[in-house]
Formats: structure tokens, C-alpha cells, sequence
């Protein structure tokens, strides 16, 4: 609280008031008296707008109040408010013109506010707290329910509350914050993905447990004992022993052995008799012998002769086959075709050139006449006039023109030198004419005749020419022609002879062949002997050949190695497939390790996941409790305002100054979980239970000492930053008992609380009871009355000071 | 009875910055006696006189003797302010009205538990509690005691507004999913 104090209020020709009058303040209390309209609200308005720069009650009725300050006639007002206290005395001026203008207070808007709220009762601000009685339930926004909320200070609480709401609800929590619905998204994938993968961990151990039964079952038959297949070391150390076993080689060996064996075997099996008798192969090499006689006895007799008439034939045909390429007949017939083939070419070629000849001559005699012919003609064209024809035209033009004798050529008269008539001598003239030119056009063509025959017999001769053999190729030709023909005689002598030495050499050839084919037989069972013997040694098996037929011997070693192979494929299939479990448990435990991994990885991730959602469900929880105790704090800080800091000082004031009314005023404390604030008012019995409005319960004269109890609860409430609390005229409709019980709480404001108090009233009683009551009770207190009147010089103050004296009554 | 609330009276005022006085107590040249006598300390200027007020005739009595004390006060220039406390259920009104001529009167007669009330005008007026402002703040920490530090932020927020607190909330809920946390 400051600890400023007044000293002296000056007014001149302020409101009602006229001229100056000066009140002092500095005293413990102020008491002043006055009629009603004598200036006691004037002259505390006066001290509001020296402090405020305004008057509240009045801005409220009239916002251009400011423009009737000014006393009624005079030009301006002024205020000076004295300052008290320890330390320096100072004072505040305040000049009022008539168009409203004022200075500033002497408190700053904050204190000043304060002073008008809450130090400062008017008459207008009591009638305004009766009136909220009559609101039955006031709304958030009233003054009093704004007041209960500033000195409440939720804000704060509130906007914790309000912020922190989404955590209270998971689905607001997943809409605010993303990542709580993308982490449950990602924590059901992993579980998804840890159930797959360890359905999948099921199914290959599954595999495995089948393949070790068919392994154990192998691994028993080749002798390999028990296998383990729980990791992957001893399988591949398994593994590497079975890859190294002997058996590969040894199946391989006696594969080929068994392949070789049965390759004899046919072999021997196709030559049923089994050629041990070296007779045979002699009988053949005679027959050899004895087809080689008769051959080269052929040979001499038919077959060289014929071969050099061939020789000879080649003179004139060089491909033609030798008996040796095509054998004797073929030889020979085709050289007999050959020849007389050639022959009848030759032939022909002759007889052309024969032709070739005769046609020569005869065309030689023909162009002899020809000549003559064509001299002959030449000779009848000359003696005939070449223009016969064109005359006799050019006559036929005339003839139409001649009449009579005379002549139209020359006009000379034609009978002069004929008697015949000029037109019949001119038409025989034109008969004669065209008779001799028919002849010459016939002449013409007999001559163009002969000319083109000329000329095609010319022709004729440059082709014969040149398709004429000269005479030394003729005669060679028939030299040839002659040879071939001795030629083809001789051999045509011989051909009989050819078809025996064809037999000869087919026989030859046929002995040659099965001789050869018999030492080669010796030869392979020799081989097949010597074999079977490798065999039976490479098998180990006893080998007699001489006690045992071939065939036999190689069917008994086939049988062994067969039933070896058999064996040992047995078992080399048993280790294949113990090597193929092998390897295929070697990929199933590595798909079961890539697995294990998998599952342990996505574990962590989800373990991971499950912790940071838990570590934010658990924020959220906490963050729950946060906002329960808000609430908690809320609701208490609520109840315990209203009770404690409202309701409880507004009783003890009321009950002060109404001891015998049963019903108290109070704030209906707000309820619920969370409240609502507001400031509704109510009463409550003093022995407990709730009663009604106060408006409903309270006397008029109670209502308003309601009202005034109620400014000096709400005083007492706020902070305590000025020290004086000025009241006007509150006593207004109360009754006696009243008044002594108002005169003990001001006391008591004074000295439990150091409150200096100014109270205007217009009762002359009261105002003298209150002189006697508020009379100083300790050293240092003053009690200033003051009498406030008016009159025809102007407004009048009385003020008197009475100070503390020891009382004659005390205890001891 | 009324003896057992004459004493409760004396016993409350006692208690609160008034001394019993030996009686007969003396005003001048007068002696007065009632059931209980009281005077103010410093500060307190009241002469308190209570009165068992169960016979009528005894307050008849009373209220002569009261008179009489009002005078001797005025005589000896005491200022001190007069209360009378009538104990008992039975009051007369035409003498209780009489005895408001010479000073306050209450009337204690609403039970044992509720002389505070009837004598509250005479008590200290006690503001203890009523003026400490509300500290929210402090309570609830002392509500969180021991929560995680990561509420810290939201109470710090909420000294902005509800936003801010949300905004804050959120991040403190999203954190726990950030990358390289709780990992």
C-alpha cells in the first residue's frame, strides 16, 4: 500500500459549489456534514476528479459531463489537492474551463482506476450495487463477475486446460499428432510381418525335420551314421566327406568295364559260329587263288585286246570308261555305243557337205540365166520411150479439146496432111501410147524379179561358203569314219567274251571279300580273348578261356560287373541323395538363419515402435493428470477465492452491521467439474442452508447494508494500494442499530487495517453519533469533522479537528 | 445457563483486545456492578457492561444502573463508547429500546457457538488469507510433484495462450516418435 496521504482539499466555484472552501483530510477519519444540495458529493467528486482527471459516476450518466463542472455563472473551476505524509508537501492542481477541459489526476490510470473502483463509494456506484441484486443471473462479462475474475487469475489455468484438451481423447490425439496413427500403421505391419516370418520359420523347420528322416534313412544304408543337421558347419563338413568318396571313379570304371564286356558280347553273339578253324580261312585264300587264275587268263586272252581297242577308240572319243573303272561289259558297250554314235555324225556331215555341193552348182547355173535374162531385158527398154504413158495422159487431156481438125497445140488444121479426123488419129495415138507403156511396166517387173533372185542366190552362196568343210578335213573325215568303223567291228567281236570276264572278276571279288572278312573275325575274337582276360583281371574274378566258350565267359563277367554296378549304384544313389538333403538342408538353414534374422530385427523395430507409442501414451497419461490437477487447482482456487476471500470478509462485514438477520449475502460459489465463473449472488442462513436471492430475503434496509458491505468486502479484497476509502452518505435507509454497528467496522477498517476514512453524511444525528463514536482512540489519530453549508456570500466549510486525550476510564 | 454464556462472552472478548475489569467499577464516586465488565485497549474505546438478561426484573434493574453509568461517563468527560451485551433468551423490548438511548446494544442469544456472531462488531476484522493472490501456479507444481520434466514446456506455455499450450503439446506427444529417440 503507498503511503500517501492527503493534506488539504481546495474547490473554488466548482459544481455547486461557489467560491472556495478548503477541507482538510489529513486526519484518521473526515466526517462531513451537510443539508441535502449543500455540496458534499460536489465537493468528494471534486477530490475524484483531482485524482482521476474524471468522475465515474457522472462519465456513466453523461459523457459530456465535464462541460458543466464550471459553477453556474463563473468562467472556469479549480482543484488543488494537497499531499500529506512524511516528506515534502506537495500539491496537485486541476483547472476546469467551461468546454470541458481539465487537466490530468493526480494518480496515474492505474491507481486512478483503482481509487474510482474500488476506494471510492458515490451514491451513484451504491445504487449500482443494489441493482446487480436484481440480476438473477449475471453474465460473464459484468463488471462484478470481471472483477471476481481478475482477482480468480485462471488465464492461465485455463489456457492450460483448454491446450492440453486433445490429450485427453486418443482419437483428437491421433487427428493433432500424425505420428500416433503412422506409428499403430507401422506397429500392425511389423506384427504382421513378425507372424509371417515366424509361420515361415515353422514351415522350414518342417522341411527339415522331413529331410533329416529320408537323410537318416540313406545315411544308414551307404554307412555314414547319424547326421547333424542343426547347423550348417557339420552339414557342410558332411557334405564335403561324401563329395570325396572313391565310389564316382570305381562306378565310372566298372560302368565302362560292364560297357566293354557287352560290347563283345554282341559282337560275338553276331558271328554264331564261332570261328576257331583256320580251314575256312585257307579254303577262302585257294578260292582266291583259283578266281585270280581265271581272271588274268580272261585278261590275256579278251580283256587286253579289248582294252587297246579302247585305247584306240579314245583316239577319237578320250572319256570313254576303262574295264578296269566299269568292268568288261559295261565297257564295252558303252564304247560300242559310243563309237556308233560318232560314226553316224561323222556320217551325216559328209552327205551335208554333198548336198552342200550340188546346190552350188545348180545355183551357179541359175545365175547364169538370170544374167542373160536381165541383159535381155535391159535391151528391150532401151528401144521403147520411156515417157509412153505421161504422153498419151497428156494426149487423154487433149482429147476433149479438139473439135474437128484444128489443132490446139499449134491451131493448124490437121487435114491438111490427113484425111483421117484429128481426134481419131489422136485416139489412136493414145491407144498406141498406153499399149507401149504396159508393155514397159511389164518389163520392169520381170526385171525387178530376176534382179532379187540374183540377189538371194548370192546370198546363199556366202552361207554355203561358209559352212563348207575345206576338202583336206573332208577327207580326214572319212579316214575316221573308216577307223571307226574297223574299230567297232573288232570289238563287236569281242563283246560275247566281255560278260565272262565280268563273272571272272565279280567271282574275284566275291572270294577277296570273305577271305578278308574271315582273318578279320580271327582277328577280333583274338582281340575279344585278350579283352575279356583284361576284364576278368580288372574285375578279379578267375578266367579259364580255354575250359570255356567264349560267348559264355563274357556273359558270366558281364553278369558280376552288372550286379556290382547295380550295387554300387545303389549306393551311390543313396549318397547322391543324402548329398542332395544335405545341400537342400543347407539352403533351408540358411533361409531359416536369413529368417531368424529377419524376425529378430523386426522384433527390435517393433519393440522399438511399441516403446516410443508407450512413451507417448505414458506423456499423454501424464499429461491427463496435468489437466485433472488443473482442474483440481482450478476448482479449489475457485472455492477458496469465493469462500475465503469473498464470501467470508463479506459476512463478517454484514454480520457486523445486520447482527440479527438470519440470512447472509453471498457468491454462489460455482460447481461442477468445470466451472463456469460468474458472480450470481445468493444468501445463506448463518446456521447452515442455503437460502434465497438476496432481493427475496433482505429487508430494503439490509439490502443496503448488503450493498455497502459488499464495496468494503470487494475493497478489502483487492490489493491494498491506496489507503483511504471515501464514502458518501451510505447510511442512507438504515436504522439506528445500523449506524452504531457502521460506526465499529470504520474503526475497526482504521485500526486493524490503517484505513483513513472520509465519510460524508447529511443526518445531523448521525453526523454527531459518528463524531462521538469516531473520536480518536490512540495517540496520533485526528478526527476532522467539517459542516458544509451554503449561503448568499457563497458556499461555506466549517471544519474542526479534535485530537486523541487520555480517557479518564481505563483499565487499572 | 446464562452464567455459562456471561462467561463465553467475557472469555471472546477477552480474547480479542478487551480486559475484564474488577468490579465494582468505579466511575467518579459510583460504583457499578454487573455480570461482566469489559474495557477496550488502545485503539478500542468501548466499555463493555454484560448483562444477564433471563428475568425481567433483573434488567429493569439493570437499566437503571446503565442509565446512571452513561451519566457518570459524560461527567467525567469519558469518551468511551458504551455497548451493552444483553445474555439470555428473554429480552424486553421496551427496555432493550431504552438501553439503545445510552449506547450499542447486542444481544447475545443465539447459542454458545454463535457469540463470534453476536459480539462480531467488537472483534478485529481479520483479513488473513484474504488478500494472498491466488498462486496457480505454485499449487499445481506442488499437484505435479515429481512428473516427468517434459511438462515443463506446456506449463511454460501456458502463460501465452491456449494455442501456444496446444502447439506445445504437441510436440511434447510427437517426440517420442522422432528419429534417434528412445532408440
Amino acid at each position: 500500500m503507498t503511503d500517501i496521504e492527503f493534506g488539504k482539499l481546495t474547490v473554488t466555484n466548482f459544481r455547486s459549489i461557489r467560491r472556495t472552501v478548503e477541507l482538510p483530510l489529513d486526519g484518521t477519519f473526515v466526517l462531513l456534514h451537510g443539508k441535502n444540495g449543500a455540496g458534499k458529493t460536489t465537493l468528494l467528486s471534486a477530490l475524484e476528479l483531482a485524482l482521476t482527471g474524471g468522475i465515474a459516476g457522472l462519465r456513466r450518466i453523461d459523457p459530456g459531463y465535464k462541460q458543466h463542472l464550471v459553477h453556474h455563472g463563473q468562467s472556469e473551476s479549480s482543484i488543488a489537492l494537497e499531499f500529506g505524509g512524511p516528506g515534502p508537501r506537495r500539491s496537485h492542481a486541476i483547472t476546469v474551463s467551461r468546454n470541458g477541459s481539465t487537466g490530468s489526476g493526480a494518480l496515474d490510470a492505474s491507481l486512478g482506476g483503482h481509487f474510482a473502483e474500488r476506494c471510492y463509494l458515490a451514491q451513484a456506484t451504491l445504487s449500482r450495487l443494489l441493482e446487480m441484486y436484481q440480476e438473477s443471473k449475471p453474465s460473464s462479462d459484468s463488471p462484478l463477475t470481471q472483477y471476481v475474475k481478475e482477482i480468480l487469475r485462471l488465464d492461465q489455468l485455463d489456457n492450460l486446460i483448454d491446450g492440453l484438451h486433445v490429450a485427453a481423447d486418443l482419437r483428437n490425439t491421433r487427428r493433432e499428432v500424425p505420428q500416433y496413427r503412422e506409428s499403430e500403421t507401422k506397429a500392425k505391419d511389423l506384427e504382421r510381418s513378425r507372424s509371417s516370418l515366424t509361420t515361415e520359420l515353422e514351415r522350414l523347420a518342417l522341411q527339415i525335420d522331413n529331410l533329416r528322416s529320408d537323410i537318416d534313412r540313406d545315411a544308414e544304408l551307404i554307412g555314414a551314421g547319424d547326421v547333424d543337421l542343426t547347423e550348417e558347419g557339420s552339414v557342410t563338413r558332411w557334405l564335403t566327406i561324401l563329395n570325396q568318396t572313391t565310389d564316382v571313379t570305381v562306378l565310372t570304371h566298372l560302368e565302362e568295364t560292364a560297357r566293354e564286356i557287352r560290347s563283345i558280347a554282341v559282337r560275338l553273339a553276331a558271328r554264331r559260329a564261332d570261328p576257331r578253324s583256320p580251314s575256312i580261312v585257307e579254303q577262302a585264300a585257294r578260292e582266291v587263288a583259283s578266281a585270280t587264275e581265271s581272271v588274268e587268263q580272261w585278261r590275256s586272252r579278251i580283256g587286253t585286246p579289248l582294252e587297246q581297242l579302247l585305247d584306240h577308240a579314245r583316239a577319237f572319243l578320250p572319256d570313254l570308261p576303262s574295264v578296269a573303272t566299269v568292268g568288261p561289259v559295261e565297257a564295252t558297250a558303252n564304247a560300242l555305243d559310243r563309237l556308233a554314235a560318232e560314226r553316224g555324225r561323222v556320217r551325216s556331215l559328209l552327205e551335208e557337205q554333198r548336198d552342200f555341193a550340188g546346190e552350188r552348182a545348180a545355183g551357179d547355173q541359175r545365175l547364169a540365166e538370170i544374167d542373160q535374162q536381165l541383159a535381155l531385158i535391159d535391151e528391150q527398154l532401151l528401144t521403147r520411150a520411156d515417157a509412153a504413158e505421161q504422153v498419151a495422159q497428156a494426149l487423154a487431156g487433149l482429147a476433149p479439146h479438139i473439135h474437128g481438125n484444128g489443132c490446139p497445140v499449134c491451131g493448124r488444121d490437121y487435114g491438111e496432111i490427113s484425111s483421117a479426123s484429128l481426134a481419131s488419129v489422136v485416139a489412136s495415138r493414145i491407144g498406141e501410147l498406153s499399149a507401149t507403156a504396159a508393155q514397159m511396166h511389164e518389163l520392169r517387173t520381170a526385171r525387178a524379179t530376176a534382179v532379187a533372185e540374183r540377189q538371194r542366190l548370192t546370198r546363199r552362196f556366202s552361207e554355203l561358203e561358209s559352212h563348207t568343210i575345206p576338202k583336206a578335213n573332208l577327207t580326214a573325215l572319212q579316214t575316221r569314219l573308216t577307223a571307226m568303223s574297223q574299230i567297232s567291228a573288232a570289238t563287236e567281236k569281242l563283246q560275247p567274251q566281255a560278260e565272262d570276264g565280268a563273272v571272272a572278276l565279280r567271282v574275284l571279288a566275291e572270294v577277296q571279300r570273305r577271305h578278308a572278312e574271315y582273318l578279320a573275325r580271327d582277328r577280333e575274337v583274338f582281340e575279344a580273348r585278350r579283352a575279356l582276360g583284361d576284364m576278368a583281371r580288372r574285375l578279379e574274378v578267375p578266367w579259364e578261356p580255354s575250359d570255356e566258350v567264349l560267348s559264355d565267359a563274357a556273359a558270366r563277367l558281364l553278369a558280376v560287373a552288372t550286379e556290382r554296378l547295380e550295387a554300387l549304384s545303389r549306393r551311390r544313389e543313396a549318397t547322391n541323395r543324402v548329398i542332395e538333403g544335405l545341400q537342400r538342408t543347407l539352403s533351408l538353414l540358411a533361409l531359416r538363419t536369413q529368417a531368424q534374422t529377419s524376425l529378430e530385427t523386426t522384433a527390435e523395430q517393433l519393440a522399438a515402435e511399441h516403446m516410443r507409442y508407450q512413451e507417448a501414451e505414458g506423456r499423454r497419461s501424464v499429461i491427463r493428470d496435468v489437466i485433472h490437477a488443473a482442474n483440481g487447482v482450478r476448482n479449489d482456487t475457485i472455492r477458496e477465492v469465493f469462500n475465503t476471500r469473498l464470501n467470508r470478509v463479506w459476512r463478517d462485514l454484514f454480520v457486523r452491521l445486520a447482527p440479527s438477520e438470519p440470512f447472509v449475502p453471498a457468491f454462489e460459489v460455482p460447481s461442477g467439474d468445470r466451472p463456469t465463473v460468474s458472480a450470481p449472488l445468493t444468501t445463506a442462513h448463518r446456521a447452515g442452508g442455503q437460502g434465497g436471492a438476496p432481493a427475496t430475503m433482505l429487508s430494503a434496509g439490509n439490502l443496503n447494508t448488503a450493498a455497502l458491505t459488499l464495496f468494503i468486502a470487494l475493497h478489502l479484497s483487492a490489493a491494498p494500494r491506496l489507503p483511504w476509502l471515501v464514502l458518501d452518505d451510505p447510511v442512507q435507509s438504515m436504522d439506528d442499530v445500523h449506524v452504531t454497528q457502521l460506526a465499529a467496522v470504520l474503526r475497526a477498517l482504521s485500526r486493524d487495517h490503517g484505513r483513513r476514512i472520509v465519510i460524508a453524511v447529511h443526518d445531523r444525528a448521525l453526523f454527531d453519533y459518528l463524531a462521538l463514536e469516531l473520536a480518536p482512540s490512540r495517540q496520533g489519530d485526528r478526527l476532522i469533522t467539517a459542516e458544509l453549508s451554503q449561503s448568499r456570500d457563497g458556499t461555506v466549510l466549517t471544519p474542526h479537528v479534535t485530537e486523541w486525550e487520555r480517557d479518564p476510564v481505563s483499565v487499572g | 445457563m446464562t452464567r455459562e454464556r456471561v462467561d463465553r462472552v467475557t472469555e471472546v472478548l477477552a480474547s480479542n483486545g478487551y480486559t475484564q475489569v474488577d468490579q465494582p467499577l468505579k466511575i467518579g464516586s459510583l460504583d457499578f456492578t454487573f455480570s461482566s465488565v469489559l474495557l477496550g485497549g488502545i485503539g478500542r474505546p468501548e466499555l463493555i457492561v454484560v448483562v444477564d438478561a433471563g428475568a425481567s426484573e433483573e434488567l429493569q434493574r439493570v437499566s437503571g444502573q446503565i442509565e446512571a453509568l452513561a451519566r457518570a461517563l459524560d461527567i467525567v468527560g469519558s469518551r468511551r463508547s458504551l455497548t451493552i451485551v444483553l445474555v439470555g433468551p428473554a429480552t424486553d423490548d421496551v427496555t432493550r429500546d431504552k438501553l439503545r438511548r445510552f449506547g450499542r446494544v447486542l444481544h447475545a442469544d443465539h447459542g454458545l457457538d454463535a457469540v463470534v456472531d453476536d459480539l462480531a462488531v467488537l472483534l478485529p476484522l481479520s483479513l488473513a488469507g484474504a488478500l494472498d493472490a491466488p498462486d496457480h501456479s505454485a499449487r499445481l507444481r506442488q499437484r505435479l510433484l515429481g512428473l516427468p520434466p517434459y511438462i515443463e514446456p506446456l506449463l511454460d506455455a501456458s502463460r501465452g495462450n491456449s494455442t501456444d499450450v496446444a502447439h506445445a503439446l504437441i510436440e511434447t506427444l510427437a517426440e517420442p516418435f522422432e528419429p534417434g529417440n528412445l532408440t
